[in-house]
């Protein structure tokens, strides 16, 4: 299952909205097989903070561990985000 | 060049004001109340500064650094306020349009305040900074938060184009290769008067 960051803003700054942003994916965003991997997909994101990264891929990593994976990114905000969770 | 532009000094030294003086004047141009209103006015700030000044990658890396500190403003202030609620949030570029320049400020608890709380051994604003700037420590424990001022540290370090000065009482960092040009455009206004919440200057040169 591939997740669409983009379809929640392309400037994604706060930790509110990351956190929104979770909740809302572990409510409507569910893999239909228990080892299915859920894939984050960057593209057309501008702006990632490691905030609203965070609180968003901190929370989905608690729902699915390795299953979750970031997709890679050409975006120098979303590299440098992903790289502060590392 | 952009038009219509605030002029830098006399915006420099307004900002500074607000954060410092015992009864801030109210002001709706620039002081966003709630998060609702600063995210409305980053949005604007990428897409103006993006288009007049900074190439798209400039662009987004200093809306992301502009993010976590107008956020932070919010974050670890919300019922914390001195008085006025919110960020004062202000942008622009010199005349020549050779450098862009982002004032963000707020009469919140500041940084000392908010950590000592989490680490008793902070006993002073520089302290405090230095922590905040460094250490994955936040005020908001037991959460597990703190990356966001060291993501605003490796950013503006890491082009020689970029620089801030922030302040907190009577500490202060100064970071990037324009770091120092920041202190320098504000060594009048720090003389004697001390920031209640924080108070930060960026800089980023044309690209």
């Amino acid at each position: 299952m591939k997740i669409q960051i983009k379809k929640f803003g392309e400037i994604l700054t706060s930790r509110s909205e990351g956190r929104e942003a979770y909740l809302v994916s572990r409510a409507y965003l569910k893999p239909t097989q228990n080892d299915e991997l859920v894939e984050l997909d960057f593209e057309g994101v501008k702006v990632l903070t490691p905030s609203w990264a965070d609180e968003y891929i901190t929370g989905l990593r608690s729902e699915y561990g390795k299953r979750l994976v970031c997709l890679p990114s050409t975006n120098a905000t979303v590299i440098a985000s992903l790289k502060m969770l590392d | 060049m952009m038009q219509n532009q605030p002029q830098f000094l006399e915006c420099l030294v307004t900002c500074y004001q607000w954060a410092s003086m015992n009864q801030p004047p109210t002001d709706d141009k620039t002081v966003s109340p709630t998060r609702d209103v600063f995210r409305a006015r980053l949005d604007h700030f990428y897409k103006q500064m993006r288009g007049n000044l900074w190439s798209e990658t400039e662009g987004a890396l200093m809306t992301a650094v502009v993010g976590e500190i107008g956020n932070n403003c919010f974050d670890h202030n919300l019922g914390q306020w001195r008085d006025a609620p919110g960020c004062w949030f202000e942008w622009g570029s010199l005349p020549d349009n050779s450098l862009g320049w982002v004032l963000i400020a707020d009469r919140g608890q500041g940084v000392r305040s908010s950590l000592e709380r989490v680490d008793p051994s902070i006993q002073s604003d520089q302290q405090a900074i230095d922590t905040a700037f460094s250490k994955i420590l936040s005020g908001r424990s037991p959460e597990k938060r703190g990356n966001g001022l060291k993501f605003v540290k490796q950013i503006v370090n890491g082009d020689s184009r970029r620089g801030l000065l922030f302040l907190s009482g009577e500490g202060r960092m100064v970071l990037g290769k324009l770091g120092d040009l920041a202190v320098r455009y504000s060594a009048e206004l720090v003389k004697g008067k001390k920031i209640f919440g924080t108070w930060t200057l960026l800089l980023g040169e044309k690209s």
